[in-house]
């Protein structure tokens, strides 16, 4: 299909494969404005026994052709394009991360440096980083040849040295490739492809080194100075090969790439498009989470930054054990309001992740689902905090407009900075009340001052991604009207107070009513502010007390409401930990009831 | 009724085909066509020793330009831990460094761009065996081959440990009793051993200790597999423990009677020898523990369930019960979490007529 002719469509099937479910939705120009309209899904095929992704594609298209009422499919399953009589759609997309999704190793000459352009590059795009390798901190030469060999990464990504600079530890790295004889995840016979992105003067030296079991790619190096970084030649790379090598291995997908009208997204390289068109749309400091059966993404915009992180042993399903040894038996069961043993505990998640694709029947179960989800959330967003440093005289062009220069090694991501977070994944997005996915958003990131938080409502971000890139208007459109869930807006004092002593006062006027009050330290309230409702905010903290203009200092703005409310958060940053299960329980009880998560009567057991 | 596919695992007779494949190429010893036994070798190959680096140029103080001509042994020469690979001189002669090899292997390499030399060890034989008895379907020249066969396929639902045949031997009469550490003597050794409703830690380390081959069991609890392995692990992937006993679940983590159709279809397999292997992997090809015991052919199971179709509860207040499927409503439905999907009725055997969660029903 012609470019033009894409652009000139009125009707999108759009599909994400992910690694459990596959997900249609269906965007289409209503009454002049863009909306999703209809969707649909079913379970991902890439497994045996069917081994075929499309399989998985026309279910869950099929699916969506039921909820619509009209015909999108031909009898024999193919998609009818282009749409004519109200039948059949003018455009197919599709992103996905089934089957693994993009799996790289990046091997570096110094860890905070060229190692970490490498990692920031490969996540960029859209890549899951199974290890990183630098030069600076190989303990043997043995032992990394040995962990070369036990790795099975899609692609290798190289990189060290200033244009002009080092050679020989570059050319060492190569050497410990070849003597590792690195194999690709998908074939033993087939040359492991490497991209090259360092000291040009050592393409050639390395390239003789590799020799023949590796395909080489020399693109620009991402660190051509120590002060400058340069992603995008690297990225671009990346998701060439990967359409090309990785995509092409996986089962069905050569038949995918016929059936789209667009290159296929990675997912998490789609959700990263559109979280910047949030960040630009709302002109604030953005984070997004996606958590997936088997990782957890994190996406930030920040001071006009975008970093992506990918916790490839965090999710709620494949993963879900490793949350629970991450995090450790007692941090899970903090969230739940009712005592559960440490055995039953374990059962439940190991079965969780023996039966991926299982839902949560009774409370008992989405509660414990819900915990993991903080847990998996919360160590994620710790780990993406720690990524997204800059380092000491360092200029970076990451894409965005902006060229700076930092002071020190400190995290972009800085909570009272933040005025929106999103959550997606199924345990937010499917979450059954709103509440719940609000408080859980809460629990898990802790916001501070005043912040917005939102859901995507049925995890439409990759979607849209793809969109962007062949129509950002409509993706746009479908963003603000469709895709985020204003939950709530979060109100969260940040000082030392004693426990139970006032920290606030705040005033909210909507509609000409104004309510007013005290907030006390340790406590957790909900106001009324309906969905698409704009109020006036005042707030006057005590001394010591900050709501994002600085200790006891006044905020005045407007906020927007959601099927939450206003919630002031006064618990504390971080969260207070409790002494025993007991008291753990108790507050996490009166923390559900307050948010209306849950009745206090469904709590009583 | 609607139509509606769903999850299950295999236990019965099926036409199985097993792919053996060798890590890295070597000679393939059967033919297509060719009838073979379980344990019959079908291919073999040498593993390529791993690699030793040598920082030699540092170690001699010299250029890595110079180190070719410092050396003792060419590339390609067979050396033994302590061959002498380089030496230089200093101060005419006063001052002597050598560079010694620190393995038995190859010379492999001499970098005259970083000084290192590379050094491969010795190549281990990797031998491939048919784990199926059946006939060789397929040869994968220089691999492998794909051997198939009429089998009787039981999979568990979660297991570890490495392929294993051996004789299936009972230990309990129904499928929700639980045999004892006790029960298990020095004739078990090698032995496949069906254990009943739950498999407990003691039980575990016992069959270890003497040696048995494999452990069916219904059920174990978490932290009794996590004892057996050594260390915490991801049940999703268990692929690389290679520690026999090799275990496999029928039903799941906790206390869970052994399903019936998987206890009668066990029961008619006593005393066969049967192939047995451990790894599961939830995603990136799927891959189910299972028993194989050579048998007729059959029909594929169907994917689809239809009406009045036994079927198992796998999560909630019901999870391990049977019933029979009464309807697919066609429209999502609230269920206990709250959580709204689409559903099964589904008649349990009390006469209870329930609503479940469609990933969370498998055909029994």
């Amino acid at each position: 299909m012609k470019e033009s002719e894409i652009e000139a469509s009125e009707v999108f099937a759009i599909t994400d494969c992910g690694s459990t479910t596959t997900k249609a939705i269906l965007i289409e120009r209503v009454d002049g404005h863009w909306r999703q309209t209809y969707r649909g899904d079913a379970q991902t095929t890439v497994e045996a026994p069917s081994e075929d992704v499309t399989i998985g594609v026309r279910a869950a298209l099929h699916d969506m052709q039921e909820a619509c009422g009209r015909r999108i499919l031909s009898e024999d399953g193919e998609l009818l394009r282009p749409c004519r009589d109200g039948e059949g759609v003018d455009a197919y997309l599709s992103t996905s991360s089934a089957g693994g999704g993009l799996q790289m190793l990046v091997m570096g000459l110094v860890r905070r440096l060229s190692a970490r352009s490498g990692e920031a590059a490969a996540l960029g795009a859209g890549a899951i980083v199974t290890d990183v390798l630098a030069y600076d901190d190989l303990s043997s030469m043995a032992k990394q040849v040995e962990r070369l060999r036990q790795a099975r990464p899609d692609m290798i990504l190289l990189v060290g040295g200033e244009d002009g600079g080092a050679v020989v530890q570059v050319v060492e790295l190569a050497e410990l490739l070849a003597a590792a004889s690195t194999r690709s995840r998908t074939g033993e016979s087939a040359p492991t492809p490497v991209v090259f992105a360092g000291n040009r003067d050592a393409a050639q030296a390395v390239s003789e080194q590799l020799g023949e079991g590796f395909e080489l790619h020399v693109v620009k190096n991402v660190r051509p100075l120590v002060e400058l970084e340069q992603l995008g030649p690297t990225r671009e790379k990346i998701h060439e090969l990967f359409l090309e090598h990785v995509m092409q291995q996986a089962p069905g997908y050569s038949r995918l790439s016929a059936m789209v009208d667009a290159p296929i997204l990675p997912t998490p390289s789609a959700v990263g498009n559109m979280l910047r068109a949030a960040a630009k749309e709302r002109r604030t400091d953005v984070v997004c989470v996606d958590i997936g059966g088997a990782t957890t993404d994190l996406f930030s915009v920040c001071a006009d930054r975008y970093h992506r992180t990918v916790s490839a042993n965090l999710g709620m399903s494949y993963s879900a054990t490793n949350v629970l040894v991450e995090a450790g038996l007692a941090q899970i069961r903090r969230w739940l309001p009712w005592p559960m043993d440490d055995g039953t505990l374990r059962n439940a998640v190991m079965n969780k992740t023996i039966r991926p694709t299982t839902v949560p029947d009774t409370m008992e179960e989405l509660h414990l689902e819900q915990a993991l989800a903080r847990e998996a959330m919360r160590l994620a967003y710790d780990q993406h905090k720690r990524f997204a440093t800059d380092l000491a005289g360092r200029v970076s062009e990451r894409g965005f407009d902006s060229i700076f220069r930092a002071q020190g090694e400190r995290s972009f991501v800085r909570p009272m900075d933040i005025g929106l977070f999103i959550g997606s994944g199924g345990v937010v997005s499917h979450a059954p009340r709103h509440a719940q996915a609000a408080l859980m958003l809460i629990d898990s990131f802790e916001p501070e001052g005043v912040t917005a938080m939102a859901k995507d409502s049925i995890f439409m971000m990759p979607h849209l991604g793809v969109l962007a890139s062949v129509c950002e208007e409509a993706a746009l459109s479908v963003l603000e009207h469709d895709c985020l869930i204003d939950l709530c807006t979060c109100v969260a004092p940040v000082g030392e107070v004693r426990l139970g002593r006032p920290c606030l006062r705040f005033a909210l006027t909507a509609n000409g009513a104004t309510e007013q009050g005290t907030l006390v330290w340790g406590e957790l309230r909900r106001l009324d502010l309906f969905t698409g409702q704009w109020a006036e905010l005042e707030l006057v903290p005590v001394k010591g007390v900050n709501v994002g203009h600085g200790k006891g200092r006044p905020w005045q703005g407007k906020v927007r409401g959601g099927p939450v409310g206003l919630v002031l958060d006064a618990r504390g940053r971080p969260l207070p930990a409790f002494d025993t299960p007991v008291s753990a329980q108790g507050a996490t009880r009166h923390w559900l009831v307050a948010l209306g998560a849950y009745t206090a009567s469904e709590l009583e057991r | 009724m609607s139509r509606a596919a769903v999850s299950g695992l295999a236990c019965g007779r099926h036409l199985v085909r097993r792919v053996r494949r060798l890590p890295v190429e070597g000679e393939v010893l059967v033919h297509a066509g060719e009838l073979v036994s379980a344990t019959a070798e079908v291919a073999r190959a040498e593993l390529p020793g791993g690699a030793e680096s040598v920082r030699a140029a540092a170690l001699l103080r010299i250029s890595p330009k110079e180190l070719a001509r410092t050396m003792s042994v060419g590339v390609g020469a067979q050396v033994e831990e302590g061959t002498l690979l380089a030496s230089s001189r200093e101060l005419l002669g006063l001052i002597q460094r050598q560079v010694r090899s620190p393995c038995c292997g190859v010379l492999e390499a001499i970098s005259s761009i970083t000084g290192i030399l590379r050094l491969r060890k010795a190549a281990t034989r990797v031998s491939l065996f048919a784990y199926l008895p059946g006939a060789v379907k397929e040869v994968i020249p220089r691999r492998g081959a794909i051997i198939e066969a009429d089998v009787e396929l039981i999979q568990g639902i979660f297991g570890l440990g490495p392929e294993h045949i051996g004789p299936l031997r009972w230990l309990v009469d129904d499928p929700n009793s639980c045999a004892s550490e006790d029960a298990f003597d020095e004739s078990h050794r090698d032995a496949v051993i069906v254990v009943g409703r739950c498999a407990s830690a003691k039980l575990l380390s016992r069959a270890r200790e003497l040696r048995v081959g494999a452990v069916v069991a219904g059920s174990a609890q978490g932290q009794s597999i996590v004892e057996l392995a050594g260390r915490e692990i991801n049940p999703a992937v268990t692929v690389e423990e290679q520690r026999p006993p090799t275990v496999v679940l029928t039903e799941g983590f906790g206390e869970m009677a052994m399903g019936d159709r998987v206890f009668a279809q066990l029961r008619r397999l006593e005393g066969l020898i049967v192939s047995v292997s451990g790894a599961t992997q939830i995603r990136a090809g799927v891959l189910r523990p299972e028993i194989i015991a050579p048998l007729g052919r059959d029909d594929v199971v169907a994917t689809e369930l239809r009406q009045a179709e036994r079927v198992r509860i796998v999560r909630g207040d019901h999870f391990g019960r049977t019933g029979a499927l009464v309807s697919c409503p066609a429209q999502v439905m609230e269920v206990g979490s709250g959580v709204r999907c689409l559903v099964f009725e589904v008649e349990l055997e009390t006469g209870l007529r329930v609503f479940v969660p469609r990933p969370n029903v498998e055909r029994q």
